[in-house]
């Protein structure tokens, strides 16, 4: 018996992940096991020489980054992958891959925190540590998955944003998306993310950015450019620069401002239902699919009701939802933690409309129910 | 149209593979869209298990069942567990008869499938239960069609398990109660 639609296959987010990444050109993986992201290390180990590629299990989580920020600079492109106590010890390497700006995918599959938490369970509670988790100034760029299909196209997309930007980049996933089994079509043709070599190898200096601070190409060692990798904060030839001030504020604001002035392009979101809304949701991740559920159920009650998705949650989307926050006069924000993401809402959308926030802790998704709940009370104490 | 189908039976029974097989059925031979979860960790090993599959023709928004239109047991800790959402009016129960003995009597359409036995007794394996058990859901309900789980069973199953299995779900199939 044949499928009745081609290159769809059953998978597991955590799956799905695994084979992005390897459409994506990834031949690299250095990781620690961890629940709810050791089946990631697992199909690593089974797809890795499959495709020539490299399997690392590191003694832990420090060596599994350092390790992928090696192998990029060795011309591979390279992930790790890990949750929540993992991810808090990686944090060392985070800092160094965004000062020596290597292009690697660091992959969270978020479980309930702090500490050994929850395990088994999921959490969106480490989206600002995404952002702030290594200490210093810098940027990062950070993708949300909800479902197993996102779960793919985002981590093809994570490749390709490190590339491009030179920054690690991570994926957002949590439990649920890790391990829900759903359809995933693999596009036909996907061809691998290209690394552009830097054009000159005589007088290179792999710090040269361009007049939007981004650096030309990817140098690999033993290719012939003279290259010097340091965390110090360093010139353009990447010398140690602690010494002069003026090297040092410079490099420190581009590396942030290389993905914060290019924000605008990095948007991505999906928004139903936006036009005429009175009530906004919006949501990242898991909770994304019962806020459209519910949303959809409002709807058929007669309240004017929307839903945003934002998959692309570092550099935050701060015109997209300023934009969107002129129409509605509430928008709810659901989210697998204590109530983090509503601030950045509430910082854009300065006043222009309520900003409510719906937390959900424990370890369990939201229901339609719930959050169609929240609207109906909403949708009766109008504020305007 | 959305159904959801909740499974649920002791930690080794094979539930969350039957959970897998129906995914497949429906999502990869049927080209239904699917969502299988299914409990993990600590609230596997042992006591109750269970595992969660939505197949629906649109796009499925949230994941996990609510409402169940079936519902399998294949204990009775588990029947007991994740009883809870079912429809008593509406939702097909099916429980393995030898090992859950208590059904509360207001729910209208309950199955009872020898499975346990059916699988020791003609099939060799208590292992294949959940096949017999499957092969009975697929009967009476239609979630996915005979054709498509046998599909599914000949791309999942190593060699060496398949007779058994085919064995199996055939005494599902055609078991009367």
């Amino acid at each position: 018996m044949e499928q009745v639609e081609h290159n769809i296959k059953i998978m597991q987010g955590n799956e799905a992940i695994v084979e992005a990444a390897i459409a994506a050109g990834c031949r690299f993986f250095a990781g620690y096991p961890i629940t709810p992201a050791s089946e990631i290390a697992e199909a690593m180990a089974q797809r890795m020489p499959q495709v020539n590629g490299v399997f690392l299990q590191m003694e832990d989580e420090i060596a599994s980054i350092c390790a992928t920020i090696g192998a990029s600079f060795g011309g591979m492109k390279a992930c790790t992958a890990s949750s929540g106590p993992g991810i808090s010890l990686k944090q060392e390497g985070v800092g160094y891959a965004a000062v020596v700006e290597a292009p690697i995918v660091i992959i969270n599959v978020m479980r309930g925190g702090p500490s050994t938490g929850m395990p088994t369970a999921p959490g969106q509670q480490d989206i600002y540590q995404a952002k702030y988790g290594s200490h210093g100034d810098y940027e990062i760029i950070a993708l949300m998955p909800s479902s197993c299909q996102e779960a793919f196209d985002l981590s093809y997309k994570a490749f390709a944003l490190a590339e491009k930007y030179r920054v690690p980049v991570y994926i957002l996933s949590d439990e649920i998306v890790g391990h829900t089994r759903e359809r995933v079509k693999i596009p036909t043709g996907l061809k691998p993310v290209e690394r552009k070599e830097p054009p000159l190898k005589e007088n290179y200096k792999p710090y040269e950015a361009g007049p939007d601070g981004l650096l030309n190409g990817m140098p690999a060692f033993n290719k012939g450019y003279k290259i010097l990798i340091d965390g110090q904060l360093h010139d353009e030839e990447g010398n140690r620069a602690a010494h002069l001030p003026e090297v040092c504020a410079g490099l420190t604001e581009r590396i942030c401002k290389k993905i914060t002035d290019h924000a605008n392009q990095l948007v991505d979101i999906e928004d139903s239902f936006t036009d005429d809304a009175d009530i906004l949701v919006v949501s990242f991740g898991s909770p994304s699919r019962p806020a459209l559920s519910a949303v959809k159920e409002a709807r058929k009650k007669g309240i004017k009701a929307g839903c945003v998705k934002i998959r692309t949650i570092w550099p935050f989307p701060d015109n997209v939802i300023a934009d969107l926050a002129l129409k509605p006069h509430t928008i709810i924000v659901p989210e697998l933690n204590i109530g983090r993401m509503v601030n950045e809402v509430k910082r854009v959308v300065a006043g222009k409309c309520e900003v409510v926030s719906l937390p959900k802790l424990g370890g369990l998704l939201h229901t339609p129910s719930e959050i169609l709940a929240e609207i109906e009370r909403r949708s009766k104490v109008c504020t305007r | 149209m959305r159904k959801e189908i909740k499974l649920a039976g002791f930690g080794g029974q094979g539930i969350i593979l039957m959970g897998v097989f129906l995914a497949h059925a429906a999502g990869y031979f049927e080209g239904k869209e699917v969502a299988q979860t299914q409990s993990y960790g600590p609230e596997a090993r042992g006591g109750a298990c269970r595992a969660e599959v939505v197949i629906s023709d649109e796009q499925i928004d949230y994941i996990k069942t609510l409402n169940p239109d079936i519902f399998v047991a294949m204990s009775q800790p588990a029947f007991d567990k994740y009883v809870f959402g079912i429809n008593p009016e509406t939702t097909e129960v099916f429980v393995d008869q030898d090992l859950v003995a208590k059904v509360p009597e207001e729910i209208k359409h309950v199955h009872r499938i020898p499975a346990t036995k059916l699988a020791e007794e003609m099939c060799g394996n208590k292992m294949a239960a959940n096949t017999v058990m499957l092969g009975a859901l697929v009967k009476n309900t239609n979630i996915v069609s005979a054709d498509t789980i046998k599909a599914t069973l000949s791309k999942q199953l190593p060699a060496k398990l398949q007779e058994l299995n085919f064995k199996a779900l055939d005494y599902g199939l055609n078991y009367c109660e």
